[in-house]
């Protein structure tokens, strides 16, 4: 009898490791300033976009629901996912997910005093904090060994996050963009294991992997700040009797995916969430500055 | 949640009282997997009748929503199955508001969605080889329905310089997608056996559309309306029949079990460009599992 491949006890606990993301002051940008704003930011629209999912014993859920306030320039959201390792008694294999997205798409007006070249700069701090955890107390059951047939087993865990924020300076009379000349990098993490067992004959292999991107392997919490610059020049410089507007699209993913076949890992789970929501977490417009 | 009963055979039918063996509950946040121990044998000489609560049961549920824009989608009733009466459903629902024309355009596409799934597998040991007909009886009791109400207007294209192009569109969609599916499946060997009545389920869906595009001064307009609405109410019953002979013969040696699967999704969709419609509700939904409804599985009868 071939002995389990996985280790008895496989525990990837997650501290926090708190770090600055980035750090660039907006204020060292340079440039005489024609028109700038701050919050209030006035006549702003938004809308969000959501999507929530489970399946097995996964649970995911938005925390809280998005939110823009142009009083404070603030969007609020948080996404969280969870999925405890369950195994089933049926030939079927075992698939535990849970994911959710919140995103935000902010507009903001924009107005122009004088037709020709101009430079937008708009400047935003985030604070945030992370959580990614996976805890597999549990072992994986080795294929058996069958003369004639091939025989195998598998179980793997996938756990995401990811953060985005995009934005482009839009010209409401003619449709065309303008895109930030200096795009902020994504934040992402995707820690993947699994153990691969197969038995042809008397003669059997293991196989098993973890990956992940993010140092630390797991959470991160901090604070971030960006300047996007949009030069809006050449074919593509303002023309002051048309109107303008910023969109801004911030996203945040999580996502869980356990799979085993025939029954997976005996036990354990993993957990993954975004916090920008929390009293002190939020994605902040500071300013608006036109050069 | 795991929880254990006892069988007890009377004559060719399957008696089970409710004498529990055992219970380990493993609540995850809503989401549970029920297993109940004690194998179904079940004999071939005369029909047996096999009914709640169903033993070594397992299942797994799936659910989900989107939304976006001025919509709304949700599940106020996620997916459950009691195997101690067989019953089982969830409720879904979405909305679709046209939004106020929004700066840059955003919120021109108010798109809610849903969907929900339960899969319960039950066991079923043959004692003898041979040919079998298994009849899986069952009732939906549910409420389902699309609607749309377009009050608004959709802002046609505008003639345009010699040369250049515009053009406007609004559209309007409603689905919904209701459906059972069963088989009897060998677990020893992956075979399965397909139900040879089947109930098709409900499937609605409705399009409209105003468009208008204008190249120059020469517009034109395109407008239409296709499929239909559901509003309904009322309880359907039906049942599988899976019969197990010629090269499907059962082999009493081997382990079957019943997959079943109740799945319903649906949407409500606003789209628009630069705007859509200036007013629009749309609605979707499906309960099947509240307020008196859901789905029963009423009885596994073997010959």
């Amino acid at each position: 009898m071939t002995r389990p491949p996985t280790p008895r006890r496989v525990l990837y606990g997650m501290t926090l490791v708190a770090f600055v993301l980035v750090l660039v002051p907006w204020g060292a940008l340079g440039g005489a300033a024609h028109a700038g704003k701050s919050p209030p930011y006035r006549g702003t629209a938004w809308v969000p976009n959501v999507s929530v999912n489970h399946g097995g014993c996964g649970v995911a859920k938005l925390s809280p629901k998005p939110s823009w306030s142009g009083t404070t320039g603030a969007i609020s959201l948080g996404v969280a996912a969870g999925a405890n390792y369950c195994a089933s008694t049926t030939a079927a294999g075992v698939t535990n997910s849970a994911s959710a997205t919140s995103e935000v798409y902010v507009a903001i007006p924009i107005s122009f005093a004088t037709s020709g070249n101009h430079t937008l700069k708009a400047s935003w701090t985030m604070v945030l904090q992370v959580n990614q955890s996976v805890s597999l107390n549990s072992t994986c059951p080795v294929a058996s060994k069958n003369p004639t047939l091939y025989q195998y087993a598998y179980c793997s865990v996938d756990v995401y996050a990811g953060l985005y924020a995009y934005a482009h300076l839009t010209d409401l009379n003619n449709s065309s963009s303008v895109w930030q000349t200096n795009a902020w990098n994504p934040l992402y993490n995707d820690t993947s294991y699994y153990v691969n067992s197969g038995c042809y004959g008397g003669s059997c292999n293991t196989y098993h992997n973890l990956n992940h991107q993010w140092s630390g392997n797991g959470s991160l919490s901090g604070t971030t700040t960006w300047t996007w610059i949009f030069n809006a020049d050449g074919r593509q410089a303002v023309n002051a009797s048309h109107r303008y507007a910023l969109i801004i699209d911030l996203s945040a993913s999580v996502r869980i995916y356990e799979y085993g076949n025939p029954i997976g890992f005996s036990g354990g789970g993993a957990s993954v969430s975004i916090d920008m929501a929390s009293p002190s977490h939020d994605w902040k417009l500071t300013s608006l500055r036109i050069v | 949640m795991t929880t254990g009963f006892r069988a007890r055979r009377t004559g060719t039918e399957l008696r089970p009282n409710f004498r529990r063996a055992g219970r380990n509950c493993a609540a995850i946040a809503g989401v549970a997997l029920l297993v109940l121990i004690a194998p179904l044998a079940v004999g071939a000489s005369a029909p047996t009748v096999l009914r709640a609560p169903y033993k070594h049961t397992t299942v797994s549920y799936g659910s989900g929503y989107t939304y976006s824009g001025c919509a709304r989608a949700s599940i106020p009733r996620s997916p459950y199955w009691l195997p101690t009466t067989g019953l089982a459903g969830f409720s879904e629902r979405a909305v679709a508001n046209a939004c106020p024309p929004l700066l840059g355009g955003i919120g021109s596409d108010s798109v809610g969605s849903y969907t929900a799934s339960f899969d319960p597998n039950v066991p079923i040991h043959f004692t003898t080889n041979g040919g079998h007909v298994v009849t899986v009886n069952w009732s939906l009791t549910v409420a389902v329905r699309t609607a749309a109400s377009i009050t608004g207007t959709c802002p046609l294209a505008q003639p345009v310089k010699v040369g250049q192009y515009s053009y406007s569109d609004c559209y309007a969609a409603t689905l919904i997608d209701l459906g059972v599916f069963a088989n009897l499946h060998d677990i020893t060997n992956g075979s399965y056996v397909y139900s040879t009545m089947n109930w098709y389920g409900m499937y609605n869906y409705s399009v409209q559309y105003n468009d208008s595009s204008c190249s120059g001064a020469a517009c034109n307009y395109y407008n239409n309306s296709y499929g239909s609405f559901v509003n309904f109410t009322g309880t359907i019953g039906s049942a599988w029949v899976f019969n197990a002979s010629g090269y499907q013969s059962i082999n009493a040696s081997h382990k079957y079990e019943i997959r079943m699967s109740l799945n319903g999704w649906g949407y409500a969709e606003l789209f628009g460009y630069p705007y859509g419609y200036s007013a629009a509700r749309l609605t979707s939904f499906i309960n099947a599992g509240t307020l008196g409804n859901g789905w029963t599985l009423t009885s596994i009868t073997i010959t």
